[in-house]
C-alpha cells in the first residue's frame, strides 16, 4: 500500500503539467465538433496528448477516418520504444501486470519511470500503477473540465494556466539531470544528439516525428561514437 | 458520425495500447540478464532511450511553435524560467521543488510582462 501511495504522490508533478493541457484539449475537442462526453471519452480511451490534439485538428479539417487513424497511430509510434527500455526494471512483474501498466505508458510516465522512485521504494507494480493513476486522473479530469467548462475555465486565471504549462518542461529538466548524473559519456552524447534532432524537427513543424527520430538517432549515435573510441 | 468516431476510437485506442504493451511483453520474454555474461548492444541501446526521449521532450516542450507570433520573446521567457528550475534540480534533485520553482518563475515573469 505504501508503494501505491508513493506512486500516486510521484505522479503529482505530471498531473500539474497535464491539467492545463487536458483542459485545453477538452476545449479544442468540443470546438472541433465533439460533444463533452465524446471529448472526455477520447482522453479516457487513447490517453496520448499529442495524438489527441491531432485528432481534434483532423476532425475539424474533415479528414477521413482511415487517414485520421493512420496519422494518430504514427504519432504514437514512439511509445513502442518505452516498454523495452523499462523492461530491465520490470522483470518479475508478470505478464498480466505488465499488460496492465502498459496502458498508461505515456511520454511523461515513461520519463519519470525511467528514473524510478528515489526514496528507497522498490520499483514495483503498485508504484508505477499509482504513478499512472495520478497522471490518468488528471488527464481525463482536466479534459472533462475543459469540455464542460469551456473557455470560461481557461479565462479564470490565464496567467496561472499558462504558467502551469511550464510544469512539464520543469519536470523534464529534473528528470534529465537525474538520469545524466553519474551516467557515462554515452548517455550525454545520446541526450545531446536527441536534443539537436528534436530541435530540427520541431522547427520544421514535425515535433512528433522528431521525438521518434531522436529516440532512435540519440542511442545510435552514442553507440557508434563509443565503438569508434574503442 | 458517432459510429465512425467510435470505430476511430477503438482502432486508435487499441492500436496505441498494443504499441505500448506488445514490445514490453516481448522484451520481458527475452533471456534473463543473469544468464548472459555481458550486456548486449541491444541492452546498451535500450538504456540510452530514456535520456534521449527526455532530452527530446524537454526541447520540444521548451521551444515555442515555429509559426507562433512572438517566438523569440516566448523562447526567452521559457529559457529564463528554466534557469531556477535547473538550479533547484541540480541542488535538490527534487521533482516537486523543481516544478514549483519553474512554474513560479514563469508565472512571475508573465505577470511582470503585463505590468505597465
Amino acid at each position: 500500500m505504501r508503494s501505491l501511495i508513493e506512486g500516486l504522490r510521484a505522479g503529482l508533478p505530471i498531473a500539474a503539467g497535464y491539467l492545463p493541457s487536458a483542459i485545453a484539449f477538452g476545449i479544442v475537442a468540443t470546438e472541433a465538433g465533439l460533444n463533452s462526453l465524446w471529448a472526455t471519452g477520447v482522453s479516457a480511451v487513447i490517453f496520448a496528448g499529442a495524438s489527441q490534439f491531432a485528432l481534434a485538428g483532423l476532425l475539424a479539417a474533415g479528414a477521413s477516418v482511415p487517414v485520421t487513424a493512420a496519422a494518430l497511430l504514427f504519432i504514437n509510434l514512439r511509445h513502442a520504444l518505452y516498454g523495452p527500455s523499462l523492461a530491465p526494471r520490470l522483470r518479475g512483474l508478470g505478464r498480466k501486470r505488465a499488460a496492465t501498466i502498459s496502458f498508461g505508458l505515456t511520454d511523461e510516465v515513461f520519463a519519470l519511470a525511467s528514473r524510478g522512485p528515489t526514496d528507497g521504494q522498490r520499483f514495483s507494480f503498485l508504484w508505477i500503477a499509482g504513478l499512472e493513476l495520478t497522471a490518468y486522473a488528471s488527464w481525463v479530469g482536466g479534459t472533462w473540465i475543459g469540455a464542460y467548462g469551456g473557455s470560461a475555465v481557461a479565462q479564470t486565471a490565464p496567467s496561472l494556466s499558462a504558467a502551469l504549462g511550464f510544469a512539464l518542461p520543469a519536470l523534464f529538466i529534473a528528470l534529465l539531470i537525474s538520469l545524466l548524473k553519474g551516467a557515462g559519456r554515452g548517455a550525454l552524447v545520446a541526450a545531446a544528439v536527441a536534443a539537436a534532432v528534436a530541435t530540427g524537427f520541431h522547427l520544421a513543424e514535425m515535433s512528433n516525428t522528431g521525438i521518434l527520430a531522436a529516440a532512435v538517432l540519440g542511442p545510435a549515435t552514442a553507440l557508434a561514437a563509443g565503438r569508434l573510441r574503442g | 458520425m458517432n459510429l465512425a468516431l467510435l470505430g476511430l476510437l477503438v482502432v486508435v485506442g487499441l492500436g496505441t495500447y498494443l504499441m505500448r504493451a506488445l514490445p514490453l511483453l516481448t522484451a520481458l520474454r527475452r533471456e534473463q540478464p543473469r544468464e548472459r555474461q555481458q550486456r548486449t548492444i541491444t541492452d546498451e541501446a535500450l538504456s540510452l532511450i530514456g535520456p534521449s526521449v527526455i532530452a527530446a521532450l524537454l526541447v520540444t516542450s521548451l521551444l515555442p511553435a515555429p509559426q507562433e507570433e512572438g517566438f523569440w520573446s516566448a523562447l526567452a521567457l521559457a529559457i529564463v524560467a528554466a534557469v531556477p528550475a535547473y538550479m533547484v534540480a541540480r541542488r535538490t534533485g527534487s521533482l516537486g521543488l523543481t516544478v514549483i520553482a519553474g512554474v513560479a518563475c514563469y508565472w512571475l515573469l508573465t505577470l511582470a510582462a503585463t505590468l505597465p
